[in-house]
């Protein structure tokens, strides 16, 4: 059997197992951990394999390939397959161990999975059409999933949510019926040359498509000004769903838009220039809204935004004259996504603890946790400082990677807001450990139980994924520059 | 028709932005019911109007008579409906809920009430 099909079929078939045994928890639960991680092997497997030369292809229903909808495997969806398993097995490992009630309702695992079918098939899938639907797939178990709970907060969270994402994918849909009106195909192999000739022709209009895809994309991803509905909604559901959320779904949207203008538009240098303005404009005030915040979801929240404004400057790369600036731009940008989307779900579920030993995430509330539970301060310290870019953790490199990148490309303004915006985030951070672990607590925090040492397990095994990219970033960012290159269909 | 069919996709876009804009809940579902519409109509209309018989093969025929419409948009907008009916019934079901919990769809007080 193709490995491809099987990085779909697996959730797909767990998401079933799982309804099937929607009366046995302990069963579902033991089922699911299981092919959460079997999923995490499989995508390694499919990544080794991808960085050795193979490619993974797989038309629907054995048509030829411009008319069948193609599943593809290139270097850049294999990185984020695997990124993707490491957050799904760590979060649904830690759901288990979690207290929280929310995290073990009966259609838990099942959303879940669902979730992260829709984000394989998005990865994976090369036509236009079918993006969209696997994106409406991702909305609609992320909308349940926002709302499993049902507490008042929930709900006006998912209300943001809902009614911003729905708009989002009334402009993409408009934007793939234009692209199809123009093109008449909507295989994403197909569609570059013909949107290049097109373009040739009647720039305008190629121009006008992109911006409406790009906008579709930007809402997705929580780019200024479009990025309200994500503070409002992401610290509502439980630890573990908004941990997932916060490292995933913006980052398909980003993916998305790297995909899109990369290898099915041609280069369009305006659209180029306005993302490293909206990135460098999201990165600041992403920052300043984080540093205002006094509850650790809330200012976790905003740096969500604040990060999101570092890995979208890689769109800006896409049109650059020199192919050396696209590829180092881009492949930063694919680091940058890889480091975040570990730390910030890392960080999400160390606030589910805190929470857990504290019963609040106020910053007002908590304190002293650091003498109660060295282990877990430990634990915070190593992705908070990675988020931070202090050396030699791998948001450092990630940092290096792209002032690498905007230094050759010569973009001053975008280096000074990512630099203001890099201090700003060590200071949030700073005020995060001040405040709930340094502190000494009036009310001393109770000892943590061997319930809180389990959730620790999945928490530390995201650390030492940290770590691994810390001490080894030659590895990835080797395998990030050939993303980049096979990604633009460049070679340096 | 091709002109006709843009205009009133323009105007129920136009519509539903306007009821998204209010403050009731009730308004915001019809207003993304709305904006469903608008785009699904976008997309049908992007393939073209111009075809006259219905787009299957004959018997005798190796391909399409040049007189059927595009098969494809249809087959695009007929999936997007069916998904947008999944989202708007979801989307109802919440408003409903929220409307329980809150006793009241204006947005601003659901917004209050969280603080």
């Amino acid at each position: 059997m193709n490995l491809l099909a099987l990085a779909l079929v697996l959730p797909l078939v767990g998401g079933l197992l799982s309804l099937a045994l929607l009366k046995k928890l302990i069963w579902q639960q033991v089922v699911c951990l299981l092919l959460f991680w079997a999923h995490l092997a499989l995508s390694i497997v499919l990544l080794v394999s991808t960085a050795q030369g193979e490619s993974w292809q797989l038309s629907m229903g054995s048509w030829p390939v411009p008319i069948a909808i193609s599943l593809r495997l290139d270097l850049i969806s294999a990185i984020l397959l695997v990124v993707t398993g490491l957050l799904m097995a760590g979060g649904y490992t830690f759901s288990i161990f979690d207290p929280d009630k929310r995290s073990h309702r009966p259609m838990f695992a099942p959303l879940l999975m669902l979730l992260s079918a829709a984000t394989t098939g998005a990865f994976i899938t090369s036509d236009l059409f079918n993006l969209f639907v696997w994106f409406e797939l991702m909305l609609m178990s992320s909308f349940v999933l926002m709302t499993l709970g049902e507490t008042r907060k929930q709900f006006d969270g998912a209300m943001h949510y809902v009614a911003t994402n729905l708009v989002s994918s009334a402009f993409f849909l408009i934007a793939v019926g234009m692209v199809y009106a123009v093109a008449h195909t909507l295989d994403m192999n197909d569609l570059r040359p013909k949107l290049t000739l097109i373009a040739e022709k009647r720039p305008g209009l190629v121009l006008s498509i992109g911006t409406l895809l790009a906008l579709a994309f930007s809402i997705k991803a929580a780019l200024f000004p479009l990025f309200a509905w994500l503070p409002a909604s992401y610290p509502a559901p439980s630890a573990t769903v908004s941990a997932i959320f916060a490292g995933l779904l913006t980052k398909v949207g980003i993916y998305a838009m790297l995909r899109v203008f990369g290898s099915v538009f041609p280069p369009l240098a305006e659209l180029s220039q306005a993302m490293l303005w909206l990135g460098s404009a999201t990165m600041l005030i992403g920052v300043l809204a984080a540093v205002i915040q006094t509850e650790i979801r809330r200012i976790l929240s905003f740096h969500v935004v604040s990060q999101v404004g570092y890995i979208v400057l890689g769109v800006g790369f896409i049109s650059a004259e020199s192919v050396e600036v696209r590829v180092l731009g881009v492949g930063a940008c694919i680091f940058y996504a890889v480091h975040h989307m570990v730390v910030k779900t890392n960080l999400f579920l160390l606030g589910g603890i805190v929470y857990q030993v504290s019963g609040s995430t106020r910053l007002s509330e908590t304190g002293g946790i650091a003498r109660v539970s060295p282990m877990l301060a430990a634990l915070f310290l190593i992705p908070a400082l990675s988020l931070a870019g202090i050396p030699p953790l791998s948001g450092f490199w990630a940092k290096l990677a792209t002032f690498k990148a905007l230094v050759t490309h010569g973009q001053v303004v975008a280096i000074v807001c990512a630099a203001v915006a890099g201090l700003f985030t060590i200071i949030s951070m700073l005020k995060i450990w001040n405040a709930t672990f340094a502190r000494t607590a009036e009310t001393t925090p109770p000892l943590p139980s061997k319930q809180v040492f389990r959730m620790l397990l999945p928490v530390g095994f995201l650390a030492v994924v940290t770590l691994l990219l810390s001490f080894q970033p030659d590895l990835l960012l080797e395998i990030s520059y050939r993303a980049a290159e096979s990604l633009l269909g460049v070679k340096l | 028709m091709f002109i006709a069919l843009s205009i009133l996709a323009g105007l129920l876009f136009a519509v539903g932005v306007f009821l998204i804009l209010r403050r009731s809940l009730v308004k915001l579902i019809l207003g993304l019911v709305l904006m469903g519409h608008a785009a699904n109509l976008a997309l049908f209309t992007a393939g073209g109007v111009h075809g006259t018989s219905a787009p299957l093969v004959a018997e005798t025929e190796k391909q399409l008579a040049g007189s059927s419409a595009d098969p494809i948009p249809q087959a695009l907008a007929l999936t997007a409906i069916v998904i947008g009916f999944a989202v708007v019934a979801f989307a109802a079901v919440l408003v409903k809920r929220v409307y329980r919990a809150v006793g009241t769809d204006d947005s601003a007080e659901v917004g209050r009430i969280n603080e």
